[in-house]
């Protein structure tokens, strides 16, 4: 679903839409995956992001997405000295994610404080809109254009039976859902995108629901 | 009630059959689909404008030059030589550009701008409407309304083609700014759908092949002066609309082409900096793999280039 301030917008700071609004929105996705600040992180450049990253501000725009700054944010410029200042350490390498890959990919893997540790990998597809490919491995698939909710679960049967007939009695209504599991039975990662803000109550009972490890949350962003 | 279109053939339907033009239709689908009134949708776009103008502003006042070297001080040439006694084809030819520049010059310096589809593209619709405010008298209102034209347009393109450099070079980019710009001018000069659409066919169909080849790596070279110079290309568009030339090919396969050309374009014509201008002598001196010196250029070097024109 393209909206119309898809196409007129985001509200930004240059140079450019895919790689630096972009790629601020996918640092700012990376940041939600945590619930505390990130520390550390490696960030690896594809294609157009690789050899025209450092021209337009990519690499700083990733950065500043991880501190939790807009893409209107005109500290966006000075995301590097600002992460020293608010204690990110970061390394930016260029990678080959091979020809599948969008030419516009990075690649995020990042610690938190209390030792958590989450990869992302995502493209920046145009006009500052982007697409997650891959959250700690498993194969997924959104934009950040909705509600996200993201739950690290066990595969058992019933899991999203439950976790939907909660999304339910709070009239939430689900737009996509997509569940990747390393394995029948192993762990597993559901994403689910609603349309409203889930009430705090809700959110605090998604974690309650067995076998639920993790739950993380963000609304459409900015 | 369905309000969503996937064509710029049904888009026109709606249209039609409602009898209201391309923002209305782009606002209803908008308000269906957010859940929001359409006033704070209208409040929403009237200050995005509000955000262009001021970026034209600060642009056309830079003097100093981008952190890059490339640009910096052209918007604020073109305005005074708007200002002149005797502009080339009058002064609001020069505004214009001077406009498409200003944003441009802004946006390589860091500044606040809306990306109008892309930011690499984001002078060429903000250029237009501020032309129309001071030559037609356009309101803030109807540039908002005009700005739902623009995204009723880029709505099509981005369900059928892309705004992405990267995938699509320039052609997908500026000319599908040029594209929305052209049709939001007929609709606000009281064109009608149908006329909206064709000037965005016009628009379109002379911006394929474009390419996506900036010096350095950096949306500059050629970046500011094509926003403004394709400001000026969607007044093309719109005038040969508004004086009922024929479209024979129709916005939606004018959008097809521009997909299957940007499919075959070449890799290193799209935004990465490994050809064309980028590559060129003059260009190369701002390449960021120069501090490396291992960088390879894809296509001629100015030798081969001199041999090709000789063989011709």
């Amino acid at each position: 679903m393209i909206s119309a301030f898809d196409v007129i917008g985001p509200a930004m700071v240059g140079p450019s839409s895919s790689h630096t609004a972009g790629a601020c929105r996918i640092g700012i996705i990376a940041r939600h995956l945590f619930a505390g600040t990130p520390r550390e992180a490696t960030i690896e450049l594809h294609g157009s992001f690789a050899s025209t990253g450092t021209g337009h501000a990519t690499d700083r725009a990733l950065v500043a997405g991880l501190l939790g700054f807009a893409p209107d944010d005109e500290r966006i410029k000075d995301a590097f000295s600002q992460a020293a200042t608010l204690g990110l350490h970061f390394e930016i390498l260029s990678a080959d994610f091979g020809e599948d890959a969008h030419p516009n990919s990075a690649r995020l893997t990042v610690k938190g404080e209390n030792g958590e540790d989450h990869s992302l990998l995502a493209a920046s597809v145009g006009g500052g809109m982007v697409e997650v490919r891959e959250v700690d491995g498993y194969t997924t698939s959104f934009g950040g254009q909705l509600e996200t909710l993201l739950l690290w679960h066990e595969d058992k049967p019933g899991f999203l039976a439950k976790v939907t007939a909660l999304l339910s009695c709070v009239e939430a209504n689900i737009a996509t859902i997509r569940t990747s599991r390393k394995g029948r039975g192993a762990e597993a990662l559901s994403v689910i995108e609603v349309d409203v803000p889930l009430p705090d109550d809700c959110l605090s009972l998604l974690a309650k629901i067995s076998p639920t490890r993790t739950v993380r949350h963000f609304s459409r962003l900015p | 009630m369905n309000a969503d279109f996937q064509t710029a053939a049904e888009l026109l339907v709606i249209c039609r059959s409602e009898n209201i033009p391309l923002s209305e239709a782009a606002l209803r689908r908008e308000a269906l689909e957010q859940a929001c009134s359409r006033e704070s949708l209208l409040d929403k776009m009237r200050e995005y404008y509000r955000t262009m103008r001021d970026s034209i502003r600060r642009g056309l006042a830079i003097k100093a030059t981008s952190p890059s070297g490339l640009s910096g001080g052209d918007a604020n040439k073109l305005w005074h030589y708007a200002n002149s006694p005797h502009p080339l084809m009058g002064s609001a030819l020069s505004r214009t550009m001077a406009y498409g520049f200003a944003v441009l010059e802004h946006n390589a310096q860091f500044g606040r701008i809306i990306a109008t589809p892309t930011a690499g593209s984001a002078g060429i619709v903000p250029a237009c409407l501020l032309s129309l405010e001071e030559t037609q008298g356009l309101t803030e209102d109807g540039a908002a309304r005009a700005l739902f034209t623009a995204a009723a347009i880029g709505i099509v393109i981005g369900k059928n083609a892309c705004f992405s450099g990267a995938r699509g070079g320039c052609q997908a980019e500026v000319g599908s700014a040029s594209c929305m710009a052209a049709a939001a001018i007929v609709e606000a000069m009281n064109g009608t759908p149908d006329q909206a659409c064709s000037a965005a066919a016009f628009a379109l169909m002379n911006t394929l092949g474009l390419v996506c080849d900036p010096v350095g790596g950096y949306v500059e070279v050629p970046c500011v002066s094509r926003n403004g110079m394709f400001a000026v290309h969607s007044f093309l568009a719109a005038t040969m609309s508004l004086a009922e030339a024929r479209c024979v090919i129709p916005l939606d396969d004018v959008i097809l082409a521009m997909r299957d050309i940007g499919r075959r374009m070449p890799r290193s014509l799209k935004e990465t900096s490994e050809a064309g201008l980028a590559t060129t002598p003059a260009g190369l001196k701002f390449h960021p793999s120069k501090k490396g010196e291992n960088f390879q250029p894809v296509l001629p070097t100015a030798t081969r280039l001199n041999d090709n024109m000789s063989m011709g």
